[in-house]
């Protein structure tokens, strides 16, 4: 335990102090938030209650949570992980950090966004109070979690610049196809199936509900908790792929 | 102390903490290690000597855990390999593993500090690897001596009872693998065993209390850096222009142990030159370009890692 702490603390310390993480990480949604409440002002949202709130906080979410997958190809491909594999530290502990890691992230991102809505905008036709505020900001960041272990997922299986290519592409689907935007209801069927299957619709739907003073769909936590495990489990096996090789 | 060239692995002793008995290892059609039978005793420095190809690193990495042997079984501290690296007892230098970036030099040191029970204090680890001044640096902004000098600090920082280094000089100049291996020299404490691999016969010489010869995956010499030079020792290379000297009639000369062709010239290796250049000058006297050198370090090893290993 004290190990994997160990680990935790450089790998937090290692990557806040990064500048570069920090702005596209963190000042990125919230700019984009921004600039898009600027563009459109008032217009009645799209989809659901909360609803740029909700799909921009989303959007950090896929942004950080993906963001596992850059760092572990990269330390795949230039040894560093076979290095921690002649150590004490487990494996499975490596992982773990590296998702808490950007799970610290997605919380103070989804938050910033929410912070800028409360601050900015005009809750987009939902009155949220306090408890409110901060239920969507948790809830929207636990549903984080299967986005964080499909990053871990991808930077365990392929190594140095194609992990940034999965990566990128990971995004670009969650993004585009992943209810963020454009609800499926406005998709075509198949997409739209797709759609709903994916965990950034998830976090979407865990938003909505929480901003619409619901309970967030068992379809959708199903979703997540599929997600989560399937991910989880791929990325335990790929790396001991990546261990054996 | 060495053991005896080619001894065939006995069972385990008190004193033996690493162990292959038979272990072969192969990729597809490669067998990169062939057959290797060997001990290494509590308190010894050994040198995994052999050319490129020869199969230090899967040696090092069977030795590890991080592969397992297609046959035969290697021991570490009497168990597993993966078990004696989970309970900390060996603290390793991977040839070539990079560091993470945006990390600072004492937070590394602190990483394996915080996995290892009883590790070296971080000034201790500093100072052993003269990192005092850049031990607040962010690894990205290190020269390549330093980067070698961390990755050595992470190897030692755990205060582990068996080093081992992977061609822990193979990207340094003459001085700094001098000021290597002094540094290294210091910082074995008695009672640490070290294995290191490398292909400077140089390196073994003078690093190490005993020498394990290896080329094609198999062990080629073991034991005293002066009893594996003696076996190397005594040979020459003459060499010619090779302009269609057929090698047949080459290898039959008297003496000759070995013939190599490197652009456009024979070499033969020989343990009597007088003899094999008199009997080339008869078959052949319109030989171009006769050049006869006796062998140094380097030449006799290469002849003994070519002559019976050969396939790299």
């Amino acid at each position: 335990m004290s190990g994997w702490l160990a680990y935790l603390w450089l790998e937090a310390k290692r990557q806040w102090r990064d500048r570069e993480i920090l702005i596209f990480r963190l000042g990125l949604p919230t700019a984009i938030y921004l600039i898009l409440t600027a563009a459109q002002g008032d217009t009645p949202p799209s989809s659901g209650p909360g609803g740029r709130i909700v799909a921009v906080a989303a959007l950090g979410a896929v942004i950080s949570g993906v963001a596992a997958g850059p760092t572990l190809g990269d330390e795949r491909a230039n040894g560093w992980l076979r290095q921690l594999r002649t150590t004490p530290l487990r494996p499975s502990a490596a992982v773990a950090a590296k998702v808490v890691v950007a799970m610290s992230f997605a919380l103070p991102s989804i938050a910033l966004v929410a912070a800028a809505g409360a601050m900015v905008g005009d809750n987009e036709g939902t009155a949220l109070g306090w408890t409110q505020w901060l239920r969507l900001v948790g809830l929207m960041w636990l549903a984080t979690t299967p986005i964080t272990a499909l990053g871990a997922l991808i930077g365990l299986t392929f190594g140095g610049e194609a992990a940034h290519g999965a990566t990128t592409l990971a995004f670009v689907v969650l993004w585009l196809a992943g209810g963020i935007f454009t609800p499926p209801s406005q998709m075509p069927d198949a997409l739209a199936t797709i759609s709903r299957a994916l965990p950034s619709w998830g976090v979407v739907q865990v938003g909505e509900s929480v901003a619409g003073g619901a309970s967030p769909p068992a379809a959708a936590l199903a979703v997540l908790a599929a997600w989560t495990v399937g991910a989880g489990a791929l990325a335990a096996l790929a790396w001991r792929r990546v261990v054996a090789r | 102390m060495s053991t005896d060239n080619n001894t065939p692995a006995s069972p385990t002793t008190p004193e033996s903490i690493a162990a292959f008995e038979g272990v072969t290892r192969r990729y597809g059609q490669v067998t990169a290690v062939d057959g290797l039978s060997l001990q290494i005793q509590r308190g010894q420095t050994v040198a995994l000597l052999g050319p490129n190809g020869a199969g230090k690193t899967t040696t090092v990495e069977l030795l590890l855990g991080l592969l397992t042997p297609d046959q035969g079984v290697v021991r570490l501290f009497g168990g597993a390999p993966a078990a004696a690296v989970a309970a900390g007892r060996v603290g390793v230098m991977l040839q070539d593993a990079g560091l993470p970036q945006g990390a600072k030099v004492a937070e590394l040191i602190g990483l394996i500090r915080g996995l290892y029970a009883q590790p070296l204090s971080l000034a201790d680890a500093l100072r052993l690897t003269d990192l005092e001044d850049v031990a607040g640096r962010q690894t990205q902004r290190l020269s390549g001596g330093q980067r070698q000098r961390v990755r050595l600090a992470l190897a030692l920082a755990g205060n582990p009872e068996l080093l081992v280094l992977d061609e822990p000089t193979a990207a340094l100049d003459v001085e700094a693998r001098r000021a290597f291996w002094e540094r290294t020299r210091e910082s074995v404490v008695a009672g640490r065993t070290v294995l290191f691999a490398t292909h400077r016969l140089e390196e073994a010489d003078t690093v190490a209390d005993r020498v394990v010869v290896i080329a094609g995956g198999r062990l080629l010499a073991d034991g005293t850096p002066d009893h594996v030079k003696s076996q190397a020792a005594g040979r020459s290379t003459v060499s010619m222009a090779a302009d269609g000297l057929p090698r047949e009639l080459l290898e039959r000369l008297p003496a000759v142990a070995a013939v190599e062709e490197d652009r456009g010239r024979l070499t033969l290796s020989t343990t009597d030159p007088d003899a094999t250049v008199r009997a080339l000058l008869q078959q052949a006297p319109d030989v171009q370009g006769l050049e006869v050198t006796r062998a140094g370090m380097e030449e006799a090893f290469l002849q003994l890692t070519h002559e019976e290993g050969g396939t790299s």
